[in-house]
């Protein structure tokens, strides 16, 4: 009996004792393979665990993550390092690097594979995420929802669901949420057919307002909010589908006719900001201090009469989009003329979602072939311009095979996080990277998730990923109630 | 003995039939389904009220890969049913059970196309578990000893676990529990009370804190199917489960009826009558089952076999896979079959890209377009074994490898399904395979480089005759498919145009 208990003893204190990295092994230059590919990326110093899957053939396996004299141990083929483990290990490695080495037993040979390093930048992230998860499909939606999850751990959850508005006899389609300032407390997102209107919350006001208008060609749709003013700048968008037989693009969205217009938060006000014939504008954005709107416009001359939705199908790959800006009178409200800012179609080329870096230098935007929804073109790429110097170039650092598009800065202007469907060519991650004071980016890192396979099961893709200072304190079901009310209509005002 | 297990055979009957005649729907049933062995399908299931009872129902679908050991399933849970209910409601006729059983046949010949359009994970079987628990739980406060407040306690157990693991189910228990009360002893409201308020107030409290996929309209409901299309309900598909719920009210409320011969005559003449009157025998839709179940494993006489026996004016699906399995064959012309246009029997428009269109997508050498629908499908009526084998095969017959191995990486999930995953994995690793693969064989021919941006309009055949005979970089291949339409086309255009 005596025997039998320090049997069981022991066997307790070796189950608790934790996995050893293994004192005889055979070192490999081979790199691991794992997923996602966090070999020498550059993290935030508050972000969550990067938890990967080790892609080999093993039947044991150990992993030490070690900075400073701190080191965690993990054992198997997922490694999932305890979060305060982690927190104290990127708080010692702060502007410097965790290395990870990888021990693996293959046939009953321990093997040390090649390490590989862990950036961790003293420059923290916003603490928050917000994306759409949507289904990479072409018409069709069901359960759409815009989520917020917390970089810092992996707390996700739901601010819009709508499923909750949706019925046997109408869907409801939600989008284009966006921030002012990284402010979760003053945000707007669209919702499309079913109680459709646009939802605007406002430090604690929340309305919704119904911005179809005669005048206009569309309710507002890709919005850019004022940094300091409650005005936000929108597309307005005729917006039609066509689908590739044979590209690998398969689909393609395009405008037959936009615009650009402004919305006065108070008044409920819309004017005009650019409205040229021949001209698709599109992708509305603020420079930092507010005086300068950034926008992307296509020069397409019709060859009928009218605007012919067919030819521009046809003709779809004519569709080039350079980027522009126009002044922006802060007390009069009135906007300057047009200036060339990039031109991509000399290029070849179509540029779309201009982004600027918070202190106003680096305009980060999207280049591909031709075309506005560079989301489904394998082509696209990031670009920056340094609007100091003048100087273009593509981000080839940050960049790969496969789309990159949609992106947004973080706060202070350390951060990139954009989409990328680099590991599939379908469903669309986000991806973070640090830029330097030089514009440089680093090796980007995919958001990291508690089970690191999470991302090769998951049937939807992140969309539109927005840093957020805190999150959204909107519940799904304060939304779905707001929106079943009636959309407050807006007054359009010509110039 | 053999006296007591007479009603027992109505299941087993029932099964039989399912097989013999329904052995092609239950097929695509589990091809219309998913069920993965990973931690994120079940978390995704129970995201909403009833998620373990759809969990559990998707899971059993997956049997009917073999017709036989599905129905056999159901069998053994109908005859299971039967039991449960003969001791909770304390019958002492077990023909009476005869009438929930039937409901629950119904509830899965009555389907017609709507094998493709419920939203409901697991429905075939979602109905019969849902009514056993509900049985077993209220068993289950029968034997609750009547003290300390324990009737109260149990009451409360089952509604709040209940109602989110098994959705309206939990409900229709809670709802028993206060029925029974009600009828055995009338002073005891405080129980009825609590019954009725959990059955109100906690779905609301749910909808709030818990779950925010479910409209508030929709919460009472949660895990029964829909039966909605295209903006319109169809409630007549909604009987089977009213007279299922009723029946289980009346066997709470008069266990007591004896079992007599007249009584029990009557009610298997009567759920016999209903059985043959509302199974669904709808002889196009069986055939266009058969047909792409025989496409699938590229059984062109059999298809051919299906569509040459065809007695009535066929559909244009039905028309569409014979052409295939002619031109596959290498035949000249479609003489000896029939053609037509017959509207498939459904309560609403059935567009072929929404059943069987998607895999003729692909076999008439469009991968983007079948990828298209799988996709949208998939998003509008859940994913299944069925569009993820076409769009793992569609990724491969592009060239995109990951998002091929992605498809197939889910489908080694499966219980039925891996060995045609290993298969297409082998392919994905050594993309010359492709010309050894039966399923590709025919379509390989039909490839095209050239590329146009255009859409369908949820009209497949018009589409595909059309996109063929409009452009020039159509292969001779693709044009003598065409032209097994071409006779119909030139003379019913406009029926082409109504489908």
């Amino acid at each position: 009996m005596k025997h039998a208990f320090y049997i069981l003893l022991t066997m307790c204190l070796l189950a608790c004792s934790g996995p050893q990295v293994p004192s005889q092994y055979k070192e490999s230059q081979a790199e691991v393979p794992i997923y996602p590919d966090y070999q020498d990326v550059t993290v935030p110093e508050n972000i969550a665990p990067l938890n990967f899957e080790l892609l080999i053939q093993s039947d044991e396996a150990v992993v030490r993550l070690s900075a400073a004299g701190e080191e965690i141990v993990c054992e198997g083929l997922k490694i999932r390092p305890d979060i305060d483990d982690w927190k104290a290990l990127t708080q010692k490695a702060k502007g410097d690097a965790i290395s990870v080495e990888v021990f693996a037993d293959i046939k009953g040979q321990w093997i040390r594979f090649k390490p590989f390093h862990i950036y961790v930048s003293a420059d923290p992230i916003d603490p928050w995420l917000s994306y759409r998860l949507i289904s990479p499909s072409y018409v069709s939606y069901e359960e759409l929802t815009l989520n917020q999850r917390c970089l810092e751990n992996f707390d996700e959850e739901a601010f819009v669901d709508n499923m909750l508005c949706s019925t046997e006899s109408g869907g409801q389609c939600v989008n284009c949420h966006s921030y002012q300032q990284w402010n979760p407390d003053r945000m707007q997102f669209h919702a499309r057919q079913t109680h459709g209107g646009t939802l605007i919350a406002y430090d604690g006001k929340i309305e919704k307002v119904d911005m179809r208008h005669d005048s206009l060609l569309s309710a507002g749709v890709y919005p850019a909010w004022h940094p300091t003013e409650k005005l936000i700048a929108y597309s307005t968008n005729m917006t039609m589908q066509a689908f590739h037989t044979a590209a690998p693009e398969k689909i393609e969205v395009l405008d037959s006719e936009s615009d650009l217009i402004l919305y006065d938060v108070d008044k409920h006000e819309v004017t005009t900001i650019e409205k040229q014939p021949n001209e698709l504008e599109i992708f509305p954005t603020w420079s930092p201090d507010g005086k300068w709107l950034y926008f992307c416009s296509a020069h397409f001359v019709y060859q009928s009469d009218s605007v012919d939705r067919s030819e521009i199908t046809m003709r779809a790959n004519e569709v080039k989009y350079n980027i522009y800006r126009k002044s922006f009178n802060l007390k009069t409200r009135q906007f300057g003329e047009r200036e060339m800012v990039f031109c991509a179609d000399t290029l070849g080329k179509s540029a779309t979602f201009p982004r600027l870096s918070p202190d106003g230098r680096w305009l980060l935007f999207t280049l591909g072939e031709w075309g506005c929804f560079h989301i489904w073109h394998h082509d696209a790429d990031l670009w920056m311009k340094d609007l100091k110097t003048g100087e273009v170039r593509a981000m080839d650092e940050i960049n790969s095979d496969d789309t990159e598009s949609y992106h947004s800065w973080s706060s202070n202007g350390r951060w990139v996080v954009f989409s990328s469907r680099r590991y599939d060519g379908v469903f669309t991650r986000p991806f973070i990277a640090h830029i330097d004071a030089q514009g440089r980016g680093s090796k980007p890192f995919e958001l990291p998730a508690k089970d690191p396979d999470l991302h090769r099961q998951f049937l939807k893709s992140y969309n539109v990923p927005e840093l957020m200072k805190g999150p959204v304190k909107l519940s799904p079901q304060e939304v779905a109630s707001k929106l079943k009310d009636d959309g407050k209509p807006i007054t359009y005002k010509s110039k | 003995m053999v006296k007591r297990l007479l009603p027992y055979l109505f299941p087993l009957t029932a099964a039989i039939l399912l097989v013999v005649l329904e052995s092609d729907v239950l097929y695509a049933l589990q091809e219309q389904n998913l069920f993965l062995h990973t931690p994120l399908f079940y978390e995704q299931q129970m995201v909403r009220a009833g998620g373990l009872l759809t969990w559990i129902g998707s899971y059993l679908t997956q049997y009917f890969y073999y017709p036989m050991l599905g129905a056999g399933i159901l069998c053994l849970l109908w005859a299971f049913f039967m039991w449960l209910c003969k001791r909770a409601f304390q019958l002492e006729n077990t023909w009476l059970t005869l009438i929930p059983v039937a409901c629950l046949v119904l509830t899965i010949t009555t389907l017609g196309y709507w094998i493709y359009y419920l939203k409901l994970p697991g429905h075939a079987f979602c109905a019969t578990i849902g009514s056993i628990v509900t049985v077993a739980l209220v068993w289950g406060y029968r034997a609750v000893p009547r003290r300390y407040h324990l009737p109260s306690v149990y009451i409360i157990f089952a509604a709040e676990l209940g109602y989110p693991l098994f959705g309206f189910y939990g409900l229709m228990a809670t709802a028993l529990m206060a029925l029974l009360t009600w009828k055995d002893d009338k002073r005891r409201w405080e129980d009825i009370s609590l019954a009725v308020t959990l059955i109100i107030l906690w779905p609301i409290k749910n909808y709030y804190f818990e779950y925010h996929e479910t409209n508030i309209v929709n919460i009472y409901w949660a895990a029964l199917p829909v039966f909605a299309h295209q903006g319109a309900r169809f409630f007549a598909y909604n009987i089977p489960y009213i007279i299922l719920f009723a029946s289980m009210v009346l066997m709470a409320l008069k266990p007591g009826i004896k079992s007599m011969k007249w009584l029990n005559v009557t009610i298997v003449a009567v759920v016999a009558i209903c059985l043959l009157k509302y199974w669904n025998k709808d002889e196009n839709l069986h055939r266009e089952l058969s047909m792409t179940r025989s496409v699938e494993a590229g059984q062109w006489e059999k298809v051919l076999k299906t569509a040459k026996g065809v007695k009535d004016e066929p559909t244009r699906l039905i028309c569409m896979m014979r052409n295939l399995a002619l031109f596959n064959q290498g035949a000249k012309t479609t003489t000896g079959y029939r053609d037509g246009a017959k509207r498939p029997a459904a309560p609403f428009t059935i567009h072929t890209v929404h059943t069987a269109g998607k895999l003729l997508y692909l076999q008439y050498g469009i991968p983007n377009y079948c990828y298209r629908w799988c996709m949208e499908d998939g998003v509008e009526y859940g994913w299944s074994v069925e569009k993820l084998k076409l769009m793992a095969m569609c990724s491969i017959l592009n060239g995109e490898s990951v998002a091929a191995q992605r498809y197939v990486n889910l489908l080694k999930k499966t219980d039925f399904h891996k060995q045609w995953a290993k298969r297409m994995e082998a392919v994905i690793q050594d993309q010359r395979l492709v010309l050894q693969v039966p399923e590709f064989k025919h379509i390989l021919p039909l490839l095209r480089d050239d590329n146009f941006l255009t859409a369908d309009q949820s009209q497949q055949e018009l589409f595909l005759i059309e996109h063929i005979m409009s452009t020039p970089g159509a292969t001779p291949e693709q044009r003598r498919l065409a032209d097994f339409t071409m006779n119909y086309y030139r003379s019913n255009h406009q029926k082409l145009v109504e489908q």
